[in-house]
């Protein structure tokens, strides 16, 4: 049992890299520049792969399962990350004082720090992620029918906004304080971290933080459950995309009040 | 004072001078740290309490580990200064590192190693209050014997010293055209994980244990840090020592020569 | 008595091309055109201790690259460089420790310590010994001006204080050669003129040989006797500041504005008038006409209320230069 729980454990990971390497292997020169964050994204979810290897499965939590929701998230914020990554430049630029510049253009500000970034490189996760999520949901021998795939479209697309929304709240606070824009690593990094054990176990506040406050399960973990069938309601996979919206207007708010605070005292 | 290191010991000295003084987002840095601890120790208990296995070390332990390694983690390669010479090689700026008399390797070691432990001393006090003072499971709880504690620092001094030449060894291995950025930036996050920054390294498979413990990575963070847990006996000192020292002088040399190698091509072929 | 010597130094880059558009980009990944790149052909000269030669000549014309080459960290491809008795790559520590090298676009110092700090680094860094360095370092400091700046992080400085600090850290080891890649660009006149002042100072009384590459011809009118122009790798000019100027650049160029409209002016011993609303532009070789001459005519004719004289500049020099050498 042990010898196929491996199989199954790290027969998924290590298909996912092997895909992964094969594409980066037909090319050369600045594709073996991503190399870094490929690696680094990759080994990302050893750590859980590593302890179900040794702890065995924790109920019906398997290793499929983990990755399915650690991978739509992933894919989320890779999502989140392409399109609006100058977003997450703004406290930098802040604090450069460049942001005068942009502020004197007269195009809509938001659409101007999506385009302000646009890195091949942040390919990565979205790749990564939805690779990983592919792969599990045949693993998990989940069904695609139009209904199931429209939740998981629309999940991801609340996901992406959640992400981004985490984004203009660091960069509102920005506005603020001169303060270390690391603890938003928390809710971003952070939240696909915790994709990695399965809520139910986790410790109420850690769950709490990341369905209300940041609502990761809301676009991973539910929808998730209910196109693969885990049990629980099947309607609360649908939350995601209203939910993520709300969280991602009040973001929107939160970052125009910093815009006006920033405007009306200067730099 | 001995002539030749004096350019050398003026560099460790200012850089970790002023290293120490840089207060930005000090707060903000060390809560992070703690939040993270947190979550992580959260998720590896879940495994601990509801699976079905045996670990070589106790939750406890693990917890521990997890905190000792968060607050290590800023000696190890690719951080700090690191970034900083790294963006240099890539903008092919090395050559004006040319213009002082001075060895590039020995000037490259001794930034990284005054930049590191500056940013170590700075970051430790608070993140280890808040460690000591954690409620429940998550608490750090240092190793019974402070011979162990004290064992722990030692080898973790050394290892630091072991993780300068590493880095030395990216550098050069970025510099080589033939290998250049990526490939040498994937070997640091390769090294991080070695090192245990992932996940202690008692915790991977125990297949992989006897591997594990003599790769070079793992004498940079792990092996010092389970005195500190008290996940190794203390009699496992001089074996790390050795372990140590062998990999020390070969990263070294071979970081020396590579480098040597690829300047010389670099002052042919410009910047 | 020679103390840098150029002997038929060549220098040839490969640069990769990148290519436009998306799809450029794309093919980019796989293959690149090459294109050689020839910075420096066949450059002689030599250089005796003590002089303040300018080096001069359009952007890509190949001064940073003869800097480097000199400095000890670019090697040649042929040819040969002696400095001071030293082949620059070969013993390059040894030949960096008395040479000072002051890149105007790029600082040498460390950007978050204050000033001293950065100089007490470059103390040790140079083995400079602690006797004669304070006397040194205050030396400096008084002659620039720059006493109260000590205790500033760098990156507080203002450029034109930056380059003066930047001076003095490659002065503070007594350096036999001082090579200056640009130190004026940027600076505002005022810091011009006492880098200019600094700099001829320092040649007289120590007697410290200096190469000075820049685009500023007041630079060197107010600093050298000797110039070298260079251009497309080439040396095409290596002698007395006023010999160049009157071979390739005699002519000047006397910008006036009227405060009235003025009839058509009458000056026979202008090389050329052109006249524009208020405004009047009239060529003139000093040879053949003084100046002064020509603007007491201007004067004569109509109330003037602006009036220049202008050099041509560097880049029109060369370009001159080109034209009459068919390059």
């Amino acid at each position: 049992m042990g010898e196929t729980f491996r199989q199954s454990t790290f027969g998924l990971w290590t298909r996912y890299i092997r895909i992964l390497a094969l594409a980066q292997l037909q090319y050369t020169g600045w594709i073996l520049g991503l190399l870094p964050s490929l690696v680094y994204t990759v080994t990302d979810p050893l750590d859980a792969l590593l302890m179900f290897d040794r702890f065995g499965a924790l109920g019906d939590w398997t290793a499929s399962r983990i990755l399915l929701v650690y991978g739509l998230a992933l894919f989320s914020f890779g999502l989140a990350e392409l399109l609006a990554r100058g977003i997450d430049y703004f406290p930098l630029l802040v604090r450069g004082g460049d942001f005068d510049r942009i502020l004197l253009r007269p195009r809509p500000l938001l659409l101007q720090a999506a385009a302000l970034r646009f890195h091949l490189n942040r390919l990565n996760r979205v790749v990564a992620g939805g690779l990983l999520a592919g792969l599990c949901l045949r693993a998990q021998g989940a069904r695609l029918t139009a209904a199931n795939a429209a939740m998981l479209v629309l999940a991801v697309i609340g996901g992406a906004l959640a992400y981004a929304g985490v984004m203009l709240i660091a960069a509102a606070v920005s506005f603020f304080t001169i303060g270390q824009s690391e603890l938003i690593n928390l809710f971003t990094n952070g939240s696909y971290q915790v994709a990695k054990a399965p809520p139910q176990l986790l410790p109420a506040w850690l769950r709490r933080v990341f369905t209300f406050a940041m609502p990761m399960f809301l676009f991973t973990y539910y929808p998730a459950a209910a196109v693969c069938g885990w049990g629980g309601s099947a309607a609360l996979g649908w939350l995601a995309l209203p939910l993520c919206a709300l969280f991602f207007g009040a973001a929107v708010m939160l970052w125009r009040f910093g815009v006006r605070h920033y405007k009306s005292t200067g730099s | 004072m001995n002539a030749k290191m004096r350019p050398y010991i003026a560099l460790f000295r200012q850089r970790l001078l002023g290293g120490l003084q840089y207060r930005a987002g000090f707060w903000g840095t060390a809560i992070t740290h703690v939040v993270w601890v947190y979550v992580r120790v959260a998720i590896v208990a879940v495994f601990y309490r509801h699976g079905n296995g045996q670990a070589g070390i106790t939750l406890e332990q693990a917890a521990a580990m997890i905190w000792l390694q968060e607050m290590a983690l800023n000696l190890m390669p690719g951080f700090g200064v690191d970034t900083t010479v790294w963006s240099r090689i890539s903008r092919g700026d090395v050559g004006y590192d040319l213009v002082r008399p001075l060895d590039v390797y020995n000037h490259w070691y001794v930034s990284a190693l005054s930049d590191k432990l500056a940013r170590f001393l700075l970051s430790i006090g608070p993140v280890l209050v808040m460690a000591l003072l954690a409620p429940g499971t998550v608490r750090l709880r240092l190793a019974a014997s402070p011979l162990s504690i004290l064992a722990g620092f030692f080898t973790l001094a050394t290892g630091l010293m072991l993780s300068c030449a590493v880095i030395c060894l990216c550098y050069a291995a970025q510099m080589d055209v033939n290998v250049g950025n990526g490939p040498a930036g994937a070997l640091m996050t390769v090294a991080q994980i070695l090192a245990g920054s992932l996940l202690p390294l008692q915790l991977w498979p125990d297949a992989l244990q006897t591997f594990l413990r003599w790769q070079p990575f793992a004498s940079m963070m792990d092996l010092p840090l389970r005195f500190m847990a008290g996940a190794a006996a203390l009699s496992e000192l001089p074996q790390v020592l050795l372990t140590q020292a062998l990999w020390g002088v070969a990263i070294w040399r071979l970081g020396r020569a590579w480098m040597g190698l690829n300047l010389r091509r670099l002052i042919v072929q410009g910047g | 008595m020679s103390q840098i010597v150029l002997s038929q130094v060549c220098k040839t880059f490969v640069v990769r091309k990148r290519q436009k558009g998306l799809f450029g980009a794309m093919r980019g990944a796989f293959t690149r055109d090459k294109e050689l790149v020839r910075a420096v052909r066949e450059l002689s000269f030599s250089v005796n201790e003590g002089e303040l030669v300018g080096y001069i000549g359009p952007n890509g014309a190949g001064k940073s690259t003869t800097i480097k080459m000199m400095s000890g960290i670019l090697v040649p491809d042929s040819g040969e460089i002696t400095i001071m008795n030293r082949v620059p790559w070969k013993e390059r520590t040894a030949h960096v420790a008395q040479i000072g090298v002051v890149f105007g676009q790029r600082s040498q110092l460390w950007w978050d310590t204050p000033v001293n700090e950065s100089f007490e680094l470059l103390r040790d860094i140079y083995r400079v010994p602690q006797a004669g360095y304070r006397r040194r370092l205050d030396d400096l400091t008084a002659l620039l001006g720059v006493e109260k700046l000590m205790n500033t992080p760098v990156r507080q400085l203002s450029l034109g204080q930056r380059m003066k600090c930047e001076l003095i850290g490659a002065l503070l080891h007594a350096p036999r050669i001082l090579f200056l890649d640009e130190p004026t660009i940027g600076l505002d006149a005022v810091t011009k003129l006492s880098l200019r002042g600094f700099l001829t100072d320092l040649n007289r009384r120590e007697g410290v040989t200096m190469l000075l590459t820049t685009h500023d011809m007041d630079d060197i009118e107010a600093l050298c006797s000797r110039v070298m122009v260079i251009g497309r790798g080439q040396l095409l000019f290596d002698g007395a500041l006023d010999e160049l100027r009157a071979r390739y650049a005699p002519h000047r160029m006397i910008r006036a504005r009227f405060a009235r409209q003025c009839a058509a002016l009458e000056l026979p011993e202008a090389e050329s008038v052109v006249l524009n609303g208020l405004n009047a532009e009239i060529t003139f070789l000093p040879a053949r006409v003084p100046p002064e001459r020509l603007i007491a005519r201007l004067a004569a004719a109509c109330p003037l209320t602006d009036l220049t004289v202008e050099a041509p500049d560097i880049e029109r020099l060369v370009a001159g230069m080109y034209e009459e050498m068919a390059l």
